[in-house]
């Protein structure tokens, strides 16, 4: 055997399972040879040497920039002229699309575009155009949605929080987030690796949902994919369009018949929902927004005393509702789950000599039971004082705003939760009449992490008025108005909740 | 280090002083590298080379007490890591793939004891540079390589070029490699020498 050849079969050894023939005479070469022994060792000490540069290339200073807010010239100006909402509207209907321009790459790279209010703490390589992410390169999407070209047309909507690492043509790994691919049949093999298991693309478009490290789940919406769990017994499944698995704790793949909803464009901003009180059919009410499973969500009122009501009333924009303590608007939708970034807010209007000492919840949802409980949850607390002040409570902690609601008076309120990974607390941020408060609460709840629960098995869907612990003995509803309320996936900017909160 | 477990003496073993500790945990420290490319030469291809390189190390750490100060650390070491790759191949039930016999075996330890360097960060170094003169399409596929850990088939499959090309580019670029490293540490050595 001539040396190429000895290094050729030394080399094949350490890139996988030889056949019989060669084995036996890598084998013998290896006996016989102290060449071959040292050639050897000097690809194992490569291989290692190789795998770890791997790893500090991952961690090398400048690898992950600070974080950057993607934010139109156009977006910035109108924050400080009218509200988001009426800025969207202009924007529908003059058709102004995104800003960001997208170039097909020719190359390895990888481009990208996001819409407004995006976050992005990634990795851009020095002197490369900003929307542009080489192999190896890593993406953390704190909030917002990107959309990336991959080489071959392969296509995706990305929906922060999200952590993407792009090793290369071909291959990605998304350890966080939601997302739909687009793959066409000439890249065909197209694989997305999760935290969990691994999706090879057959020819497709297909989903993935890893918001929720407990229950990652694959939706192909067309064609087939092949899925590998990567731990446990290793099942490999191959689903069809229409189909949709999760993957349990065994590790094993269970179908679910919900296919679930996936980002299909780049929103003209942050993705929400909104529940303004409008749309009401008897006791059914449509709730608006840009997140992908908007369209198939509404509200239904739930009287739990005999002859409560929610009345329609005229109210900031078109309607309000007004709840008389016994009344809750649940809907189906299961909320922001995790440490994702979130904002809620809305209007309110305390009715007079109400009793808020049960701290009735304005929005909410999670998991109320227990001690340590996971939820998040808006309200209004009164004070021994006899003052009515707002309270965010997110399980074992709350805090409360240091500022007093005038009863009779509509307020807007807004809170503010922000990843604890995208920078230093604090983390929640409260916000009455368009200004920042002080906040005091139990523990230290600047400082805190949350987790809020959406799939376990006592975890609540979005409820509005009050809410029911599971032995149905919870406190008392919210008694006042509400209208306006917004749910949006992502951290607002002061100034954006200044702008929503002046009344036009 | 890559520990993973909380470590404690073992209640039936001598407890050695905290000097003692601080020595060991020095030199074990210092094999990291050379333990990693150890348990790579007999399991190549192998992703389980960190869960045994981890395990050793808990070996190593629990039986520091039968350990001489003195003598060769590295050789201890070795064995002990070799032992470890014995008993994850039975629990694998594998009976194939470039399962060495005691011998080979025992003759790659012996190799592989006198090759690594005593200290790896000029190997590291030589590395860095060796890669930054590789054309970044190579570089790009190799680090994707190693990372993926996927078969040339799979990488085939996956980037649609022919297996038999990538075997080619990947044995070009990492011959490449070698010689590089090797001619910087030789460059080194001889400086060194001079000064």
């Amino acid at each position: 055997m001539n040396p190429r050849e000895t290094e050729s079969l030394i080399q094949a050894a350490h890139d996988g399972p030889l056949d019989e023939a060669d084995d036996a005479r890598l084998h013998q070469l290896l006996r016989e040879s102290e060449t071959a022994r040292d050639l050897w060792c000097d690809y194992a000490l490569l291989a290692s040497d190789l795998k770890r540069e791997v790893l500090s290339e991952a961690r090398r200073p400048g690898a992950i920039p600070h974080s950057t807010t993607y934010r139109t010239i156009r977006q910035k100006r109108r924050q400080v002229t009218i509200s988001l909402a009426a800025a969207a509207a202009v924007l529908l209907a003059t058709g102004i699309t995104l800003t960001t321009i997208l170039v097909r790459p020719e190359t390895a790279s990888a481009t990208f575009a996001v819409s407004p209010g995006t976050v992005v703490g990634g990795a851009p390589e020095r002197n490369a155009p900003e929307n542009e992410i080489q192999p190896g390169q890593q993406l953390a999407i704190r909030q917002g949605v990107v959309e990336f070209h991959f080489p071959n047309d392969v296509r995706a909507f990305l929906e922060g929080p999200a952590e993407l690492r792009y090793v290369g043509p071909g291959l990605v790994d998304l350890s966080r987030g939601r997302a739909r691919f687009h793959v066409p049949k000439k890249a065909r093999g197209f694989t997305v690796r999760g935290p969990a298991f691994s999706v090879v693309d057959l020819g497709t478009e297909f989903g993935v949902d890893f918001r929720d490290p407990e229950f990652p789940s694959v939706a192909v919406i067309e064609g087939r994919v092949e899925v590998r769990a990567k731990a446990g017994r290793r099942d490999i499944v191959e689903l069809a369009a229409g189909e949709a698995v999760e993957l349990t704790a065994a590790g094993d793949f269970r179908t679910i018949d919900e296919p679930g909803d996936y980002p299909d464009s780049l929103p003209d901003r942050l993705p929400y929902l909104r529940l303004g009180f409008d749309g009401r059919a008897g006791d059914h009410f449509s709730i608006e927004g840009n997140l992908p499973e908007a369209g198939d969500l509404s509200a239904r009122l739930v009287r739990h005393d005999s002859g409560s009501e929610a009345l329609s009333i005229p109210g900031i924009h078109g309607s309000a509702l007004r709840f008389d303590g016994g009344a809750e608007l649940v809907t189906d939708w299961s909320g922001i789950g995790g440490d994702a970034p979130r904002t809620v807010h809305l209007w309110v209007r305390p009715a007079a000599g109400a009793d808020y000492g049960s701290a009735p919840p304005l929005a909410f949802w999670g998991d109320p039971t227990n001690f340590g409980n996971r939820k998040f949850k808006l309200a209004l607390v009164g004070l021994d004082d006899g003052s009515v002040v707002p309270r965010v409570s997110l399980g074992e902690w709350y805090a409360n705003g240091d500022a007093r609601l005038e009863p009779g008076r509509w307020h807007h309120l807004a809170a503010v939760w922000n990843d604890h990974r995208a920078g230093h607390p604090p983390h929640l941020t409260l916000y009455l009449d368009g200004t920042r408060i002080p906040l005091h609460g139990n523990g230290n709840p600047l400082e805190q992490a949350t987790s809020t629960s959406t799939h376990g098995a006592n975890s609540r869907p979005l409820s509005i008025g009050r809410y029911e612990r599971v032995a149905r003995s919870g406190p008392a509803g919210f008694k006042g108005d509400l209208d306006e309320l917004h749910i949006i996936a992502g951290a607002l900017e002061p100034e954006e909740i200044a702008a929503i909160a002046r009344r036009p | 280090m890559p520990f993973r477990e909380t470590i404690s003496a073992s209640p039936d073993q001598p407890s050695p002083s905290p000097g003692d500790d601080d020595r060991f945990v020095a030199d074990l420290t210092a094999e990291q590298v050379a333990l990693q490319g150890f348990i790579q030469s007999l399991m190549p291809g192998d992703p389980a080379v960190d869960d045994v390189l981890q395990r050793t190390n808990l070996t190593l750490w629990r039986k520091r007490s039968d350990f001489t100060p003195g003598t060769n650390f590295r050789a201890w070491a070795f064995e002990v890591a070799k032992w470890n790759v014995r008993s994850h191949f039975k629990e694998l039930g594998r009976k194939h793939w470039l399962v060495f016999d005691d011998d080979l075996a025992t003759a790659i330890t012996e190799r592989m004891a006198e090759r690594v360097p005593p200290r790896p960060a000029p190997r590291q170094a030589a590395l860095q540079e060796c890669l930054q003169q590789l054309r970044p399409i190579d570089r790009d596929l190799l680090l994707s390589h190693y990372e993926v850990g996927e078969t040339l088939a799979e990488c085939a499959a996956r980037t649609g070029r022919s297996a038999k090309g990538l075997k080619v580019t990947l044995f070009r670029i990492r011959a490449a490699l070698r010689r590089c490293i090797h001619s910087k540490l030789e460059i080194d050595r001889t400086r060194h020498g001079h000064a």
